[in-house]
Protein backbone atom coordinates (compact mmCIF):
# COMPACT_ATOMS: atom_id res chain seq x y z
CA UNK A 1 0.00 0.00 0.00
CA UNK A 2 1.20 3.30 -0.86
CA UNK A 3 -0.13 6.28 0.71
CA UNK A 4 0.96 9.48 1.11
CA UNK A 5 2.47 10.74 4.47
CA UNK A 6 2.02 14.47 6.03
CA UNK A 7 5.03 16.30 7.97
CA UNK A 8 4.12 15.16 11.23
CA UNK A 9 3.59 11.35 9.97
CA UNK A 10 7.22 11.64 8.51
CA UNK A 11 8.44 12.51 11.58
CA UNK A 12 6.41 9.96 13.68
CA UNK A 13 7.74 7.76 11.31
CA UNK A 14 11.79 8.13 12.31
CA UNK A 15 10.90 8.06 16.15
CA UNK A 16 11.75 4.30 17.17
CA UNK A 17 9.02 1.91 18.22
CA UNK A 18 10.62 2.05 21.91
CA UNK A 19 10.58 5.71 22.16
CA UNK A 20 6.89 5.98 21.41
CA UNK A 21 6.17 3.35 23.73
CA UNK A 22 7.76 5.28 26.38
CA UNK A 23 6.05 8.55 25.60
CA UNK A 24 2.38 7.24 25.31
CA UNK A 25 2.74 5.23 28.26
CA UNK A 26 4.19 8.48 30.49
CA UNK A 27 1.32 10.44 28.92
CA UNK A 28 -1.11 7.81 30.07
CA UNK A 29 0.10 7.89 33.89
CA UNK A 30 0.03 11.76 33.55
CA UNK A 31 -3.67 11.63 32.26
CA UNK A 32 -4.41 9.33 35.10
CA UNK A 33 -3.26 11.32 37.61
CA UNK A 34 -5.12 14.23 36.69
CA UNK A 35 -8.10 12.42 36.78
CA UNK A 36 -7.24 11.18 40.03
CA UNK A 37 -7.12 14.80 41.36
CA UNK A 38 -10.67 15.71 40.70
CA UNK A 39 -13.47 15.24 42.88
CA UNK A 40 -15.20 12.90 41.08
CA UNK A 41 -12.46 11.34 38.60
CA UNK A 42 -10.77 10.91 42.45
CA UNK A 43 -13.26 8.54 43.21
CA UNK A 44 -13.74 5.58 40.53
CA UNK A 45 -9.49 6.49 39.43
CA UNK A 46 -7.00 6.48 42.36
CA UNK A 47 -3.83 7.56 41.73
CA UNK A 48 -1.41 5.61 40.11
CA UNK A 49 1.19 5.59 42.91
CA UNK A 50 -1.72 4.37 44.80
CA UNK A 51 -2.45 1.25 42.68
CA UNK A 52 1.44 0.70 42.76
CA UNK A 53 1.30 0.69 46.55
CA UNK A 54 -1.66 -1.45 47.08
CA UNK A 55 -0.29 -3.72 44.22
CA UNK A 56 3.07 -4.09 46.10
CA UNK A 57 1.00 -4.39 49.70
CA UNK A 58 -0.56 -7.09 47.92
CA UNK A 59 1.96 -9.13 46.02
CA UNK A 60 3.20 -9.60 50.01
CA UNK A 61 0.05 -11.30 50.70
CA UNK A 62 -1.32 -15.05 50.22
CA UNK A 63 -4.82 -14.37 49.17
CA UNK A 64 -3.90 -12.24 46.19
CA UNK A 65 -1.42 -15.07 44.63
CA UNK A 66 -4.37 -17.58 45.14
CA UNK A 67 -6.73 -15.02 43.31
CA UNK A 68 -4.45 -14.62 40.48
CA UNK A 69 -3.30 -18.30 40.33
CA UNK A 70 -6.65 -19.91 40.34
CA UNK A 71 -8.02 -17.52 37.26
CA UNK A 72 -4.98 -17.74 35.36
CA UNK A 73 -5.83 -21.92 35.72
CA UNK A 74 -9.30 -21.51 35.08
CA UNK A 75 -8.73 -19.04 31.35
CA UNK A 76 -5.53 -21.30 30.41
CA UNK A 77 -6.95 -24.68 30.90
CA UNK A 78 -10.59 -23.85 29.58
CA UNK A 79 -8.61 -22.34 27.04
CA UNK A 80 -6.70 -24.85 25.99
CA UNK A 81 -9.22 -27.39 26.14
CA UNK A 82 -11.73 -25.84 23.62
CA UNK A 83 -8.57 -25.47 21.48
CA UNK A 84 -7.81 -29.07 21.62
CA UNK A 85 -11.80 -29.27 20.69
CA UNK A 86 -12.06 -26.93 18.11
CA UNK A 87 -9.11 -27.79 15.90
CA UNK A 88 -10.41 -31.34 14.98
CA UNK A 89 -14.33 -29.92 15.05
CA UNK A 90 -13.31 -27.27 12.63
CA UNK A 91 -11.39 -29.57 10.37
CA UNK A 92 -14.25 -31.74 9.90
CA UNK A 93 -16.69 -28.81 9.79
CA UNK A 94 -14.29 -27.13 6.47
CA UNK A 95 -13.74 -31.07 4.98
CA UNK A 96 -17.30 -32.55 5.14
CA UNK A 97 -19.98 -30.57 3.64
CA UNK A 98 -22.34 -32.90 5.72
CA UNK A 99 -20.67 -32.22 8.95
CA UNK A 100 -20.95 -28.82 7.98
CA UNK A 101 -24.59 -28.30 7.61
CA UNK A 102 -25.51 -30.36 10.60
CA UNK A 103 -23.34 -28.45 13.39
CA UNK A 104 -22.99 -24.60 11.54
CA UNK A 105 -26.62 -22.96 12.32
CA UNK A 106 -26.14 -24.40 16.20
CA UNK A 107 -22.63 -23.34 16.20
CA UNK A 108 -23.74 -19.45 14.92
CA UNK A 109 -26.70 -19.74 17.42
CA UNK A 110 -24.79 -20.51 20.74
CA UNK A 111 -21.68 -17.88 19.80
CA UNK A 112 -24.13 -15.29 19.62
CA UNK A 113 -25.42 -16.00 23.22
CA UNK A 114 -23.52 -14.18 25.88
CA UNK A 115 -21.62 -16.53 28.67
CA UNK A 116 -23.68 -14.95 31.18
CA UNK A 117 -27.02 -15.75 30.02
CA UNK A 118 -26.05 -19.49 29.91
CA UNK A 119 -24.26 -19.82 33.20
CA UNK A 120 -27.02 -20.86 35.63
CA UNK A 121 -27.52 -23.88 33.03
CA UNK A 122 -24.27 -24.94 33.54
CA UNK A 123 -23.93 -24.16 37.35
CA UNK A 124 -27.06 -26.63 37.76
CA UNK A 125 -25.24 -29.19 35.25
CA UNK A 126 -22.25 -29.25 36.75
CA UNK A 127 -22.37 -27.59 39.90
CA UNK A 128 -20.75 -24.47 41.15
CA UNK A 129 -16.86 -25.83 41.67
CA UNK A 130 -13.83 -25.51 38.98
CA UNK A 131 -15.70 -27.02 36.35
CA UNK A 132 -18.60 -24.47 35.90
CA UNK A 133 -15.92 -21.93 35.50
CA UNK A 134 -13.89 -24.05 33.26
CA UNK A 135 -17.13 -25.29 30.80
CA UNK A 136 -18.07 -21.85 30.28
CA UNK A 137 -14.73 -20.35 29.25
CA UNK A 138 -14.18 -23.66 27.02
CA UNK A 139 -18.13 -23.10 25.45
CA UNK A 140 -17.62 -19.34 24.52
CA UNK A 141 -13.77 -19.79 23.12
CA UNK A 142 -14.41 -23.10 21.83
CA UNK A 143 -17.13 -21.53 19.58
CA UNK A 144 -15.30 -18.66 18.35
CA UNK A 145 -12.23 -20.78 17.52
CA UNK A 146 -14.69 -23.29 15.72
CA UNK A 147 -15.84 -21.02 13.46
CA UNK A 148 -12.98 -18.87 12.95
CA UNK A 149 -10.89 -22.26 11.70
CA UNK A 150 -13.24 -23.51 9.88
CA UNK A 151 -13.81 -20.42 8.03
CA UNK A 152 -9.92 -20.73 6.97
CA UNK A 153 -10.35 -24.49 6.18
CA UNK A 154 -13.02 -23.51 3.60
CA UNK A 155 -11.05 -19.92 2.67
CA UNK A 156 -8.28 -22.35 1.44
CA UNK A 157 -7.13 -21.67 -1.99
CA UNK A 158 -8.40 -23.77 -4.41
CA UNK A 159 -5.64 -23.60 -6.95
CA UNK A 160 -3.03 -25.10 -4.72
CA UNK A 161 -5.87 -28.39 -4.48
CA UNK A 162 -5.57 -28.96 -7.69
CA UNK A 163 -1.62 -27.66 -8.06
CA UNK A 164 -1.34 -30.86 -5.15
CA UNK A 165 -3.51 -33.26 -6.43
CA UNK A 166 -1.58 -33.01 -10.32
CA UNK A 167 1.41 -33.57 -8.40
CA UNK A 168 0.07 -36.75 -7.19
CA UNK A 169 -1.07 -35.98 -3.99
CA UNK A 170 -3.54 -38.53 -2.18
CA UNK A 171 -6.51 -36.81 -0.71
CA UNK A 172 -4.71 -37.67 2.61
CA UNK A 173 -1.91 -35.94 1.90
CA UNK A 174 -3.84 -32.65 0.85
CA UNK A 175 -5.49 -32.20 4.02
CA UNK A 176 -2.03 -32.73 5.84
CA UNK A 177 0.31 -31.00 3.17
CA UNK A 178 -2.26 -28.35 1.91
CA UNK A 179 -5.31 -27.72 3.92
CA UNK A 180 -3.76 -28.02 6.97
CA UNK A 181 -0.54 -25.21 6.47
CA UNK A 182 -3.01 -22.98 4.76
CA UNK A 183 -5.25 -22.73 8.16
CA UNK A 184 -2.30 -21.65 10.11
CA UNK A 185 -2.95 -18.12 9.98
CA UNK A 186 -6.52 -18.41 10.53
CA UNK A 187 -5.81 -20.68 13.49
CA UNK A 188 -3.40 -18.38 15.21
CA UNK A 189 -6.39 -15.25 14.83
CA UNK A 190 -8.56 -18.10 16.29
CA UNK A 191 -6.54 -18.39 19.29
CA UNK A 192 -6.52 -14.70 19.82
CA UNK A 193 -10.42 -14.62 19.30
CA UNK A 194 -10.26 -17.69 21.56
CA UNK A 195 -8.44 -15.64 24.49
CA UNK A 196 -10.28 -13.06 24.57
CA UNK A 197 -13.58 -14.86 24.93
CA UNK A 198 -11.81 -16.85 27.80
CA UNK A 199 -10.62 -13.88 29.39
CA UNK A 200 -14.67 -12.10 29.17
CA UNK A 201 -16.33 -15.62 30.08
CA UNK A 202 -13.82 -16.05 33.40
CA UNK A 203 -14.55 -12.66 34.38
CA UNK A 204 -18.21 -13.46 33.88
CA UNK A 205 -17.58 -16.53 35.82
CA UNK A 206 -16.09 -15.29 38.51
CA UNK A 207 -18.13 -12.58 39.20
CA UNK A 208 -21.69 -14.63 39.55
CA UNK A 209 -20.68 -17.22 41.98
CA UNK A 210 -17.15 -18.35 42.61
CA UNK A 211 -15.35 -17.72 46.29
CA UNK A 212 -11.99 -17.30 44.45
CA UNK A 213 -10.26 -15.61 41.95
CA UNK A 214 -9.77 -11.96 40.36
CA UNK A 215 -13.24 -11.62 39.41
CA UNK A 216 -14.07 -12.41 43.17
CA UNK A 217 -11.27 -9.93 44.44
CA UNK A 218 -12.60 -7.14 42.28
CA UNK A 219 -16.63 -8.42 43.15
CA UNK A 220 -15.54 -8.24 47.16
CA UNK A 221 -13.41 -5.20 46.82
CA UNK A 222 -16.45 -2.82 45.12
CA UNK A 223 -18.81 -3.98 47.84
CA UNK A 224 -16.38 -2.24 50.72
CA UNK A 225 -15.80 1.16 47.63
CA UNK A 226 -12.19 -0.40 47.86
CA UNK A 227 -11.98 1.65 44.25
CA UNK A 228 -7.93 1.19 44.39
CA UNK A 229 -8.00 -2.79 44.66
CA UNK A 230 -11.13 -2.53 41.81
CA UNK A 231 -8.88 -0.94 39.77
CA UNK A 232 -5.83 -3.13 40.38
CA UNK A 233 -7.69 -6.48 39.35
CA UNK A 234 -9.02 -4.49 36.38
CA UNK A 235 -5.26 -3.66 35.41
CA UNK A 236 -3.95 -6.99 36.05
CA UNK A 237 -6.93 -8.82 33.74
CA UNK A 238 -5.64 -6.38 31.47
CA UNK A 239 -2.10 -7.37 31.32
CA UNK A 240 -3.07 -10.89 31.99
CA UNK A 241 -4.76 -10.62 28.59
CA UNK A 242 -1.70 -8.87 26.75
CA UNK A 243 1.10 -11.16 27.88
CA UNK A 244 -0.99 -14.06 26.62
CA UNK A 245 -1.48 -12.10 23.47
CA UNK A 246 2.66 -11.98 23.24
CA UNK A 247 2.77 -15.53 23.46
CA UNK A 248 0.35 -16.37 20.62
CA UNK A 249 2.29 -13.47 18.82
CA UNK A 250 5.20 -15.33 19.04
CA UNK A 251 3.83 -18.81 18.24
CA UNK A 252 2.33 -16.76 15.23
CA UNK A 253 5.60 -15.29 14.14
CA UNK A 254 7.48 -18.66 14.23
CA UNK A 255 4.79 -20.39 12.11
CA UNK A 256 3.48 -18.69 9.74
CA UNK A 257 6.39 -16.50 8.56
CA UNK A 258 6.20 -17.78 4.78
CA UNK A 259 3.07 -15.61 5.03
CA UNK A 260 2.33 -12.07 2.38
CA UNK A 261 1.83 -9.20 4.94
CA UNK A 262 0.47 -5.98 3.63
CA UNK A 263 3.55 -3.18 4.21
CA UNK A 264 2.53 0.06 5.42
CA UNK B 1 1.94 -42.41 -35.68
CA UNK B 2 2.62 -42.73 -31.49
CA UNK B 3 -0.10 -40.80 -30.28
CA UNK B 4 -0.70 -39.78 -26.57
CA UNK B 5 -3.68 -37.73 -26.63
CA UNK B 6 -6.56 -38.92 -28.43
CA UNK B 7 -10.16 -36.66 -28.26
CA UNK B 8 -13.27 -37.71 -29.92
CA UNK B 9 -16.22 -35.91 -30.16
CA UNK B 10 -15.41 -34.13 -26.97
CA UNK B 11 -18.53 -31.97 -25.04
CA UNK B 12 -18.77 -30.36 -21.78
CA UNK B 13 -21.80 -28.96 -20.53
CA UNK B 14 -21.94 -26.99 -17.30
CA UNK B 15 -25.45 -26.94 -15.44
CA UNK B 16 -25.40 -23.73 -13.41
CA UNK B 17 -27.67 -21.77 -12.21
CA UNK B 18 -28.06 -19.60 -15.06
CA UNK B 19 -28.66 -22.86 -17.01
CA UNK B 20 -26.49 -24.69 -19.40
CA UNK B 21 -23.74 -23.75 -20.43
CA UNK B 22 -21.79 -25.59 -23.89
CA UNK B 23 -17.56 -25.16 -23.18
CA UNK B 24 -16.51 -27.62 -25.96
CA UNK B 25 -18.71 -29.16 -28.81
CA UNK B 26 -17.31 -31.79 -30.51
CA UNK B 27 -13.68 -31.52 -30.32
CA UNK B 28 -11.81 -33.77 -32.05
CA UNK B 29 -7.81 -33.63 -31.41
CA UNK B 30 -5.17 -36.05 -31.30
CA UNK B 31 -1.69 -35.21 -29.70
CA UNK B 32 1.47 -36.89 -30.87
CA UNK B 33 3.86 -37.86 -28.28
CA UNK B 34 6.77 -34.97 -27.52
CA UNK B 35 4.51 -32.67 -29.75
CA UNK B 36 4.40 -28.61 -28.59
CA UNK B 37 0.80 -27.87 -29.17
CA UNK B 38 -0.09 -24.18 -28.76
CA UNK B 39 -4.12 -23.53 -28.36
CA UNK B 40 -4.98 -20.03 -29.21
CA UNK B 41 -9.08 -18.21 -29.33
CA UNK B 42 -10.87 -15.56 -27.53
CA UNK B 43 -11.65 -16.21 -24.34
CA UNK B 44 -14.53 -17.95 -23.16
CA UNK B 45 -14.40 -20.62 -26.00
CA UNK B 46 -13.34 -23.44 -23.43
CA UNK B 47 -9.49 -23.58 -23.30
CA UNK B 48 -9.08 -23.98 -19.89
CA UNK B 49 -12.18 -26.74 -20.12
CA UNK B 50 -10.14 -28.87 -22.40
CA UNK B 51 -7.13 -28.56 -20.21
CA UNK B 52 -8.98 -29.29 -17.15
CA UNK B 53 -10.68 -32.28 -18.64
CA UNK B 54 -6.97 -33.70 -20.25
CA UNK B 55 -5.71 -32.81 -16.53
CA UNK B 56 -8.29 -35.14 -14.61
CA UNK B 57 -9.64 -31.95 -12.56
CA UNK B 58 -12.85 -32.42 -14.66
CA UNK B 59 -14.92 -34.96 -16.21
CA UNK B 60 -16.36 -34.67 -20.34
CA UNK B 61 -19.73 -35.04 -20.37
CA UNK B 62 -19.66 -37.09 -23.68
CA UNK B 63 -17.14 -38.63 -25.90
CA UNK B 64 -13.76 -39.88 -25.56
CA UNK B 65 -10.53 -38.94 -24.10
CA UNK B 66 -7.31 -40.99 -23.99
CA UNK B 67 -4.47 -40.93 -22.53
CA UNK B 68 -1.45 -43.78 -23.84
CA UNK B 69 -4.87 -45.18 -24.94
CA UNK B 70 -6.47 -45.26 -21.55
CA UNK B 71 -9.45 -43.13 -20.50
CA UNK B 72 -8.68 -40.76 -17.96
CA UNK B 73 -9.41 -40.86 -14.51
CA UNK B 74 -9.13 -38.19 -12.13
CA UNK B 75 -5.79 -36.51 -11.62
CA UNK B 76 -2.14 -38.42 -11.94
CA UNK B 77 0.83 -36.85 -11.81
CA UNK B 78 1.46 -38.13 -15.39
CA UNK B 79 -0.19 -35.48 -16.20
CA UNK B 80 1.80 -31.91 -15.05
CA UNK B 81 0.02 -28.57 -14.89
CA UNK B 82 1.10 -25.16 -14.61
CA UNK B 83 -1.41 -22.50 -13.52
CA UNK B 84 -1.57 -18.85 -14.31
CA UNK B 85 -1.82 -17.87 -10.93
CA UNK B 86 1.34 -20.02 -10.01
CA UNK B 87 -0.10 -22.24 -7.25
CA UNK B 88 3.25 -22.28 -5.47
CA UNK B 89 2.91 -23.32 -1.67
CA UNK B 90 3.62 -20.35 0.25
CA UNK B 91 4.56 -21.75 3.54
CA UNK B 92 7.20 -23.98 1.58
CA UNK B 93 10.84 -22.93 0.06
CA UNK B 94 11.31 -23.12 -3.43
CA UNK B 95 13.02 -25.80 -3.11
CA UNK B 96 10.10 -27.66 -1.03
CA UNK B 97 7.87 -26.55 -3.48
CA UNK B 98 9.92 -28.59 -6.59
CA UNK B 99 10.22 -31.24 -4.43
CA UNK B 100 6.57 -31.57 -3.62
CA UNK B 101 5.52 -34.24 -6.25
CA UNK B 102 9.16 -36.23 -5.52
CA UNK B 103 8.04 -36.47 -2.09
CA UNK B 104 4.60 -38.28 -2.98
CA UNK B 105 5.85 -40.07 -6.35
CA UNK B 106 5.59 -43.70 -5.86
CA UNK B 107 8.15 -45.76 -7.84
CA UNK B 108 7.36 -49.34 -9.34
CA UNK B 109 9.56 -51.65 -7.20
CA UNK B 110 9.97 -54.94 -9.16
CA UNK B 111 11.87 -56.97 -6.82
CA UNK B 112 9.26 -56.41 -4.18
CA UNK B 113 5.73 -56.42 -5.68
CA UNK B 114 4.97 -53.09 -4.85
CA UNK B 115 6.08 -49.40 -4.62
CA UNK B 116 8.73 -47.16 -2.88
CA UNK B 117 9.53 -43.78 -2.56
CA UNK B 118 12.29 -41.42 -3.96
CA UNK B 119 15.64 -41.99 -1.67
CA UNK B 120 15.96 -38.35 0.18
CA UNK B 121 19.36 -38.13 -2.22
CA UNK B 122 17.34 -38.76 -4.96
CA UNK B 123 15.17 -35.89 -4.07
CA UNK B 124 18.01 -33.12 -3.64
CA UNK B 125 19.60 -34.13 -6.60
CA UNK B 126 16.49 -34.05 -8.55
CA UNK B 127 15.41 -30.47 -7.35
CA UNK B 128 19.05 -29.21 -7.53
CA UNK B 129 18.93 -30.02 -11.16
CA UNK B 130 15.32 -28.19 -12.17
CA UNK B 131 16.66 -25.00 -9.74
CA UNK B 132 19.32 -25.30 -12.19
CA UNK B 133 17.13 -25.15 -15.15
CA UNK B 134 15.20 -22.19 -14.30
CA UNK B 135 18.28 -20.47 -12.66
CA UNK B 136 16.91 -20.54 -9.55
CA UNK B 137 19.56 -22.35 -7.38
CA UNK B 138 20.51 -19.06 -5.41
CA UNK B 139 16.74 -18.96 -4.37
CA UNK B 140 16.37 -22.77 -3.05
CA UNK B 141 15.56 -21.33 0.21
CA UNK B 142 13.43 -18.35 -0.76
CA UNK B 143 9.65 -18.64 0.10
CA UNK B 144 7.17 -17.79 -2.90
CA UNK B 145 6.69 -14.00 -1.48
CA UNK B 146 10.26 -13.15 -1.70
CA UNK B 147 10.17 -13.77 -5.43
CA UNK B 148 8.92 -12.02 -8.64
CA UNK B 149 6.33 -13.16 -10.80
CA UNK B 150 8.58 -14.68 -13.64
CA UNK B 151 10.55 -16.00 -10.85
CA UNK B 152 7.71 -17.95 -9.71
CA UNK B 153 6.20 -19.60 -12.49
CA UNK B 154 9.73 -20.36 -13.19
CA UNK B 155 9.81 -21.90 -9.87
CA UNK B 156 6.07 -23.73 -10.70
CA UNK B 157 7.69 -24.90 -14.23
CA UNK B 158 10.45 -26.55 -12.39
CA UNK B 159 7.63 -28.08 -9.97
CA UNK B 160 6.24 -29.59 -13.10
CA UNK B 161 8.72 -30.75 -14.93
CA UNK B 162 10.83 -32.01 -11.88
CA UNK B 163 7.45 -34.43 -11.40
CA UNK B 164 8.80 -35.97 -14.87
CA UNK B 165 4.96 -36.05 -16.25
CA UNK B 166 4.50 -37.78 -19.80
CA UNK B 167 2.33 -34.42 -20.50
CA UNK B 168 2.32 -30.91 -19.92
CA UNK B 169 -0.57 -28.75 -19.51
CA UNK B 170 0.54 -25.20 -19.26
CA UNK B 171 -2.42 -22.78 -19.12
CA UNK B 172 -1.74 -19.38 -20.21
CA UNK B 173 1.14 -19.82 -18.03
CA UNK B 174 2.62 -16.15 -18.91
CA UNK B 175 -0.46 -14.43 -18.81
CA UNK B 176 -0.16 -12.60 -15.94
CA UNK B 177 3.75 -11.17 -16.36
CA UNK B 178 4.91 -8.22 -18.17
CA UNK B 179 5.99 -8.34 -21.87
CA UNK B 180 9.54 -8.50 -20.44
CA UNK B 181 9.88 -11.78 -18.34
CA UNK B 182 7.32 -13.39 -20.76
CA UNK B 183 9.62 -13.03 -23.84
CA UNK B 184 12.35 -14.38 -21.32
CA UNK B 185 10.14 -17.08 -20.01
CA UNK B 186 9.12 -18.17 -23.30
CA UNK B 187 12.84 -18.56 -24.37
CA UNK B 188 13.35 -20.61 -20.97
CA UNK B 189 10.50 -22.84 -22.00
CA UNK B 190 11.76 -23.41 -25.51
CA UNK B 191 15.16 -24.31 -24.29
CA UNK B 192 13.60 -26.56 -21.23
CA UNK B 193 11.92 -28.40 -23.75
CA UNK B 194 14.46 -29.17 -26.57
CA UNK B 195 17.06 -30.34 -23.74
CA UNK B 196 13.90 -32.22 -22.08
CA UNK B 197 11.31 -33.13 -24.50
CA UNK B 198 7.53 -33.52 -23.00
CA UNK B 199 4.46 -33.43 -25.21
CA UNK B 200 3.42 -29.65 -24.56
CA UNK B 201 -0.07 -28.60 -24.37
CA UNK B 202 0.41 -24.85 -23.87
CA UNK B 203 -2.72 -22.22 -24.00
CA UNK B 204 -2.59 -18.56 -24.73
CA UNK B 205 -4.56 -15.71 -25.75
CA UNK B 206 -1.01 -14.06 -27.68
CA UNK B 207 -0.56 -15.28 -30.99
CA UNK B 208 2.78 -14.54 -31.14
CA UNK B 209 3.72 -16.81 -28.25
CA UNK B 210 1.35 -19.68 -29.35
CA UNK B 211 3.64 -19.33 -33.07
CA UNK B 212 7.22 -18.88 -31.46
CA UNK B 213 6.90 -22.27 -29.02
CA UNK B 214 4.11 -24.31 -30.78
CA UNK B 215 4.51 -26.74 -33.80
CA UNK B 216 0.51 -26.99 -34.67
CA UNK B 217 -1.41 -23.89 -33.34
CA UNK B 218 -4.66 -25.05 -32.61
CA UNK B 219 -7.29 -22.31 -33.39
CA UNK B 220 -10.95 -22.33 -31.33
CA UNK B 221 -13.65 -21.18 -32.20
CA UNK B 222 -16.21 -18.96 -29.62
CA UNK B 223 -19.41 -20.48 -28.28
CA UNK B 224 -19.90 -23.12 -28.59
CA UNK B 225 -16.10 -24.30 -27.84
CA UNK B 226 -15.18 -26.35 -31.45
CA UNK B 227 -11.57 -26.47 -32.89
CA UNK B 228 -11.55 -24.26 -35.61
CA UNK B 229 -8.42 -25.11 -37.55
CA UNK B 230 -5.29 -26.19 -36.76
CA UNK B 231 -2.07 -24.59 -38.14
CA UNK B 232 1.47 -26.42 -38.81
CA UNK B 233 4.30 -24.20 -37.93
CA UNK B 234 6.96 -25.38 -40.24
CA UNK B 235 9.71 -23.19 -38.60
CA UNK B 236 12.69 -25.13 -37.29
CA UNK B 237 13.90 -25.33 -33.60
CA UNK B 238 15.38 -23.86 -32.18
CA UNK B 239 13.71 -20.90 -32.39
CA UNK B 240 14.57 -17.38 -30.56
CA UNK B 241 12.89 -13.63 -30.51
CA UNK B 242 14.77 -13.25 -33.57
CA UNK B 243 12.77 -15.80 -35.50
CA UNK B 244 9.40 -12.94 -34.49
CA UNK B 245 11.13 -10.75 -37.61
CA UNK B 246 11.05 -13.31 -40.20
CA UNK B 247 9.02 -13.29 -42.97
CA UNK B 248 7.71 -16.85 -42.64
CA UNK B 249 6.97 -16.10 -38.81
CA UNK B 250 4.69 -13.29 -39.84
CA UNK B 251 3.25 -14.55 -42.76
CA UNK B 252 1.85 -17.54 -40.41
CA UNK B 253 0.92 -14.67 -37.93
CA UNK B 254 -1.16 -12.80 -40.54
CA UNK B 255 -2.61 -16.13 -41.40
CA UNK B 256 -3.95 -16.87 -37.40
CA UNK B 257 -4.72 -13.47 -36.73
CA UNK B 258 -7.24 -13.02 -39.36
CA UNK B 259 -8.78 -16.27 -38.40
CA UNK B 260 -8.93 -15.13 -34.47
CA UNK B 261 -10.56 -11.95 -35.49
CA UNK B 262 -13.44 -13.14 -37.88
CA UNK B 263 -13.55 -15.04 -34.06
CA UNK B 264 -14.13 -12.21 -32.13
CA UNK B 265 -16.49 -10.42 -34.86
CA UNK B 266 -18.49 -13.47 -34.28
CA UNK B 267 -18.33 -12.96 -30.59
CA UNK B 268 -19.39 -9.30 -30.61
CA UNK B 269 -22.82 -10.83 -32.96
N1 LIG C 1 -17.47 -24.18 -13.43
C1 LIG C 1 -18.19 -23.61 -14.42
N2 LIG C 1 -19.54 -23.54 -14.34
C2 LIG C 1 -20.27 -22.98 -15.32
N3 LIG C 1 -19.75 -22.46 -16.44
C3 LIG C 1 -18.42 -22.50 -16.59
C4 LIG C 1 -17.56 -23.07 -15.59
N4 LIG C 1 -16.28 -22.95 -16.01
C5 LIG C 1 -16.33 -22.34 -17.20
N5 LIG C 1 -17.60 -22.07 -17.57
C6 LIG C 1 -18.05 -21.45 -18.83
O1 LIG C 1 -17.58 -22.26 -19.88
C7 LIG C 1 -17.08 -21.47 -20.93
C8 LIG C 1 -15.63 -21.83 -21.21
O2 LIG C 1 -14.83 -21.48 -20.10
P1 LIG C 1 -13.24 -21.66 -20.10
O3 LIG C 1 -12.92 -23.04 -20.47
O4 LIG C 1 -12.74 -21.17 -18.79
O5 LIG C 1 -12.80 -20.65 -21.27
P2 LIG C 1 -11.35 -20.06 -21.61
O6 LIG C 1 -10.35 -20.71 -20.77
O7 LIG C 1 -11.19 -20.32 -23.08
O8 LIG C 1 -11.45 -18.58 -21.37
C9 LIG C 1 -17.27 -20.02 -20.52
O9 LIG C 1 -18.43 -19.53 -21.12
C10 LIG C 1 -17.42 -20.10 -19.03
O10 LIG C 1 -18.25 -19.07 -18.58
MG1 LIG D 1 -8.98 -19.93 -19.32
Amino acid sequence: MIRKKGKIETFVDKVPHWALLINSIVLFIILWKLISMTERGGFVFAAPEVILKTLIDSAKSFPFWKHLGISLFRVISGFLLAFVAAVPVAFLMGWYKSIRSVFEPWVQFIRCIPPIAYLPLVIVAVGVGESSKITVIFIGSFLIMLVTIYQGVLNVDETLIKAAKVLGASDREIFFTVIVPASLPFIMTALRLGLATALTSLVAAEMTGASDGLGVMIQTASQYFQMKTVLMGILIIGAVGMILEKVVKLIERKLTSWQEKMEI
Amino acid sequence: MDNIVEIRNLTKIYTGRKGETIALNGVDLDIARNEFVTIVGPSGCGKSTLLNILSGLLEPTSGTVLCNGKPIEGTSADRGVVFQQYALFPWLTVRKNIEYGLRRKKIEDSSRKGWHRMSEEDIRATSAKYMEMVQLQDFAESYPKELSGGMKQRVALARAYAANPELLLLDEPFGALDAQTRTQLQQDLLEIWEKEKKTCLFITHDIEEAIILGQRVIIMSARPGRIKEIVDIDIPYPRDQRTKMSERFNEIKNRIWSQVYEEYLEDRK
